[in-house]
């Protein structure tokens, strides 16, 4: 009751406080959000595979653009790790071409009715090799819709597609995505080759074990990775996602110390009163309670503005920004905010207990 | 128990500040006892010593020597922590400069000694009305102190320092900071109160125009304590 009554009449103080912790708390959920964003930008295609493992030729570095595997190798895989728990996937950069307009795509090949099927978020899947499924950032930026054509162009030439399906999340090194039978993608990637082409890029396999050395052993030329593995062998990814944590750290390291140095301040300013309380009777522990009450209360007011103010800010911010909003952006903040407090609380008790109750009655 | 083992025994009293050469000896050899119902007047220069006597009684400051007992407890020898249960639950102090708290009306100022002792109750809102209305400042309870005027501030602090009911008052110079008229009477009723409630009463001052109102009056000067004249 006190504490409270105490913000109640220092509101312009607390206010400011809880101002600045609320934007603290947004500018942590902000760069979380960037993160996840430039993450998804960057590997969301590769990570929207419902697949464990990725198989990739040897001596491609893992890389989906370099890595090609030929049809006998596709047939081992699938003939160690089932048929029905691997597909192949295939990859290429081409320019999908829509009136005066064009945008460089990820474009992806996929086995049809296999694991390396994406997951539709509106629409339906591909059931020929004139259909192609799109992502929502291509929907975005380009207008198409749903039952739209679409012309994809290869080096050589033109590919006329109908729309007939949506994913969401499926970006590839900044490119949006695009999915189309692996077959189709086989002719566009490599032209002229007929059967000599490679097969695919990579195969998905779904399910875990030994798996991975199994397949790795069997396979010639062959190198087994988890999705994680693959996702951060994407070009810049793992320096990015390096660059995204630091500066993580670094709010979170501020953050904490602007909190925690408020509440050592705030005692400090209050050492009079805390030693008329102490005077009368109040032990250390009852000072302390107070103050971690105050604490609360401001940490909640933080919070409950900085969160609302992040949402908003995702609402409204243009879509090309790689910004995702997520629960664990809002838990980096909250704890943030807890150990800043838990830091303020620490130092402000030692303040507590060296404030002498004597100085109450001023010179002695 | 008896009135007299709620006494408040002083036995040879020293505080002694630093060491060496240089150390000063505030309180000098103080011995008295004061009874329940009684008001004392400790009367000396600035500089006597007789703030820091205060702070030994009311256990905010431990002595070099000797020892105070207030009823049964052994004051001197208490812990910090144990010191300042003391003072919660057999204080109740009277500063020089008021010292309310000042983010808290009248009436919560005295309930924070009840919020400290965790008795923050209808008993305790009661009790806060009533004592604010003896020392008649009953229709200023939801003031700030800062709205108060000085006489009324000092009035709220008599009522914080008897709102844990307890044993021994300690008041340090009351009038220091009331025109003759305000402090006369903020004594007046401090003095009313000690009686009525049977409280032991510790007036520290160096305004002799209030010796009218104590009991008795104990002169210290240079640390030394003996008799005075009221």
């Amino acid at each position: 009751m006190l504490a409270l009554q105490e913000i109640r009449r220092k509101k312009l103080q607390f206010g400011l406080i809880m101002l600045i912790v609320g934007l603290i708390v947004y500018l942590l959920v902000m760069i979380g959000a960037l993160g996840t964003g430039l993450m998804s930008a960057m590997s969301g295609a590769v990570n929207s595979f419902k697949v464990d493992l990725v198989v990739f030729s040897a001596d491609s570095n893992n890389s989906f653009l370099r890595s090609e595997l030929t049809a006998d190798q596709r047939r081992a895989i699938a003939d160690l790790a089932g048929s029905d728990k691997t597909g192949a996937v295939g990859y290429m950069v081409a320019t999908a071409q829509r009136g005066a307009g064009s945008e460089e795509v990820a474009l992806f090949g996929f086995e049809r009715g296999s694991v390396a099927e994406p997951s539709i978020s509106s629409g339906r899947s591909i059931s020929s090799q004139n259909e192609i499924l799109v992502d929502r950032s291509l929907s975005r930026s380009t207008g198409v819709r749903v039952g739209d054509t679409i012309v994809m162009r290869n080096a050589l030439k033109d590919y006329t597609f109908t729309i007939v399906g949506e994913v969401d999340k499926g970006q590839f090194l900044g490119l949006p995505a695009a999915y189309v039978d692996i077959d189709q993608w086989r002719e566009m990637r490599y032209p002229d080759q007929g059967n000599d082409a490679p097969a695919a890029s990579a195969v998905l396999i779904r399910g875990g074990g030994d798996t991975a050395a199994r397949v790795e052993q069997a396979v010639d030329n062959s190198s087994v990775v988890t999705k994680s593995a693959a996702i951060n062998a994407i070009g810049g990814v793992k320096q990015q996602q390096q660059v995204v944590m630091t500066i993580e750290l670094f709010g979170f390291v501020i953050g904490a110390l602007v909190i925690g140095s408020f509440f050592f301040v705030l005692t400090m300013q209050r050492s009079y009163e805390i030693a008329i309380f102490k005077a009368i009777g109040a032990s250390n522990w009852w000072v302390f309670g107070q103050l971690v009450q105050q604490v609360a209360v401001v940490a909640l007011a933080g919070v409950a503005l900085g969160i609302p103010l992040a949402v908003l800010t995702a609402a409204v911010i243009p879509s090309d920004v790689p910004l995702k909003v997520t629960a664990g952006a809002f838990l980096t903040g909250g704890i943030s905010m807890a150990v800043g407090a838990l830091l303020g609380a620490v130092f402000s008790a030692r303040q507590v207990v060296r404030i002498n109750p004597i100085s109450a009655l001023g010179q002695v | 128990m008896r009135e007299d083992e709620r006494e408040l025994v002083a036995q040879s009293l020293a505080k002694v500040y630093g060491s060496g050469e240089t150390a000063v000896e505030a309180v000098r050899e103080a011995s008295f006892s004061v009874r329940p119902g009684e008001f004392v007047a400790v009367v000396g220069p600035s500089g006597s010593g007789k703030t820091t006597l205060l702070a030994i009684l009311g256990g905010l400051l431990a002595p070099t020597r000797g020892r105070v007992f207030v009823g049964d407890i052994d004051v001197g020898r208490l812990s910090e922590a144990e010191r300042a249960r003391f003072r919660r639950d057999s204080v109740g102090f009277v500063f020089q400069g008021f010292n309310l708290v000042p983010y808290l009306t009248a009436e919560q100022n005295l309930l924070a000694v009840a919020a400290i002792s965790g008795k923050l109750n209808g008993e305790a809102r009661r009790r806060a009305r009533q004592l604010l209305q003896e020392l008649g400042i009953g229709k200023r309870w939801d003031h700030l102190p800062g709205k108060l005027s000085g006489g009324e501030r000092q009035r709220v602090a008599i009522g914080r320092a008897l709102m844990n009911d307890p044993l021994l008052v300690l008041v340090d110079e009351p009038t220091s900071n009331l025109d003759s008229e305000q402090g006369s009477s903020v004594v007046r009723s401090l003095a009313e109160e000690v009686r009525t409630r049977s409280k032991i009463g510790v007036m520290v001052t160096h305004d002799r125009r209030m010796l009218g109102y104590v009991d008795r009056v104990l002169e210290i000067a240079d640390g030394r304590l003996r008799p005075g004249e009221p």
